[in-house]
């Protein structure tokens, strides 16, 4: 294979560890909206979530030697962000809007309301750290428990048991029967 | 005599030139109201907004489109625990403001749902802003969008709801009572 | 049927980063990059703290102006975004209404 068409054949991890800025570039477009969304899921903030998320790809870009392939990849970016969202809300002082200080939130059977999702976001932002996470995790990325309990590092019934428990809080708050 | 007349007439001339704004702030249904929701955006923010509008996303880059002939967004939307919570004479008073150069677009009552009021504020040829107002049961949503509106553009904003757009489900609609 | 997943799904959909995110990460990556270079010439040792230190100030004061205006900016295209899908909505129901209307 001649040396043209073997650079041509190298994907974009591949250049970007071999220091290639552009191809590291190409890596943040490609994965950039699923690590923001993750930590704005997490956080229901804009601001916070994109400092999570250049924190994640900064730190992406120092580890790209143990990432082993866009599968890898995938899986590192989605736990890293998993990680900093739990870790920083630890740290965080300001005080986090409690799940029961969101009131009650009357249920609309008909056409999607334009200010559900809004408040569907934020109640989600006041479960608790894990479940939080659980439940970006499940339905913006629509993974499976399994696949969910190898990135947070947790069994899988205690995911599942995570799961059941965020759902239930949630339809309370909504009042679905 | 002729001094008021002309300060008069020159007042006329001017009005035309200022869109106006409402009053949609009562704040005794924000107490009364289980979750509000306030939006007041003037010139300087919606400048600043259209800076952070993501132009590489339809639905944003559409947004950034449509404010940027407005001077003015006004929301106000309260959600309350029980039917009949909230004075209604508040939409008298909203609509108590409305010079003659308001006109009304759509009105839709309904018994059961909502009574919807679409009102621009036209001057010449150029809607120069746009009144909502939504009565519901169990909330009220008041709009006042000052500035040049495209309403076409306006009602096409999807955004992450995924509502259909109408002339699509009316295709459907007539498709399915041709196959009947 | 209607479902909390189906809404789960639809407001926990993926959403664009903002404008100018690699831009950004890129620019951290070369100024660690500048500053990891710079450290290693060191002739006055002093000078080059104080110059540190007043750089270290200036950047400080320009990033927190920065961050208010990046706050203000984000929260602002939030309001706009809710108020015009607000407006928006309306206008459809009513839509809606002229089109049955006009149906029958």
């Amino acid at each position: 294979m001649s040396a043209l068409s073997l650079a041509a054949a190298e994907t974009p991890l591949e250049r970007a560890r071999s220091g290639d800025h552009d191809a590291f570039a190409e890596l943040i477009g490609r994965h950039e909206g699923m690590v923001f969304s993750i930590a704005l899921h997490f956080f229901d903030d804009r601001t916070r979530a994109e400092e999570i998320a250049q924190d994640v790809f900064l730190q992406l870009y120092r580890s790209l030697g143990e990432i082993e392939s866009d599968a890898h990849l995938l899986f590192w970016l989605r736990q890293v962000t998993s990680r900093r969202c739990i870790d920083g809300m630890r740290r965080a002082r300001m005080r986090l809007v409690s799940f029961d200080d969101i009131g009650e939130v009357a249920a609309k059977t008909h056409a999607p309301d334009p200010l559900l999702d809004r408040k569907l976001r934020k109640l989600i932002a006041g479960l608790p750290e894990h479940q939080r996470i659980i439940v970006a995790l499940r339905y913006q990325e629509d993974l499976d428990p399994s696949e969910i309990c190898r990135i947070v590092g947790m069994p899988v019934n205690t995911v599942k048991s995570h799961l059941h428990r965020a759902l239930a809080a949630l339809r309370k708050k909504l009042g679905d029967h | 005599m002729r001094k008021i007349t002309l300060i008069v007439f020159l007042a006329a001339l001017a009005a035309p030139l200022h869109a106006q704004r409402l009053n949609l702030d009562f704040p005794a249904l924000a107490e009364r109201a289980s979750e509000s929701t306030d939006v007041t955006l003037d010139g300087p923010m919606l400048r600043l907004a259209a800076k952070f509008l993501n132009e590489h996303d339809s639905d944003e880059r559409q947004a950034r489109d449509l404010i940027k002939s407005l001077t003015g967004i006004y929301v106000h939307s309260y959600e309350f625990e029980r039917e009949g919570e909230y004075d209604r004479s508040v939409v008298e008073k909203v609509r108590a403001q409305l010079g003659t150069n308001w006109q009304p677009m759509v009105t839709v009552r309904s018994k059961i749902k909502e009574n919807v009021d679409i009102y621009v504020d036209m001057r010449g040829d150029n809607v120069a802003g746009l009144l909502i107002i939504d009565a519901e049961p169990r909330e009220l949503t008041l709009v006042n969008l000052v500035g040049n509106i495209d309403l076409d553009k306006l009602a096409s904003l999807q955004g992450e709801f995924g509502i259909p757009h109408i002339s699509k489900s009316k295709e459907k609609e007539r498709e399915r009572g041709s196959h009947e | 049927m209607h479902t909390l997943e189906d809404d789960l799904k639809r407001a926990l959909a993926t959403q664009s980063a903002p404008d100018g995110f690699a831009e950004r990460v890129m620019q951290r990556i070369d100024d660690a990059g500048r500053i990891a270079g710079a450290t290693q010439k060191r002739r006055n040792p002093w000078r080059a703290i104080a110059a540190g230190l007043l750089l270290t100030a200036i950047a400080g004061g320009w990033g927190a102006q920065k961050a208010i205006e990046r706050r203000d900016g984000e929260r602002a295209r939030e309001e706009v975004l809710i108020a015009l899908h607000i407006a928006s909505s309306k206008v459809r129901t009513a839509q809606q209404h002229v089109y049955e209307i006009g149906s029958h």
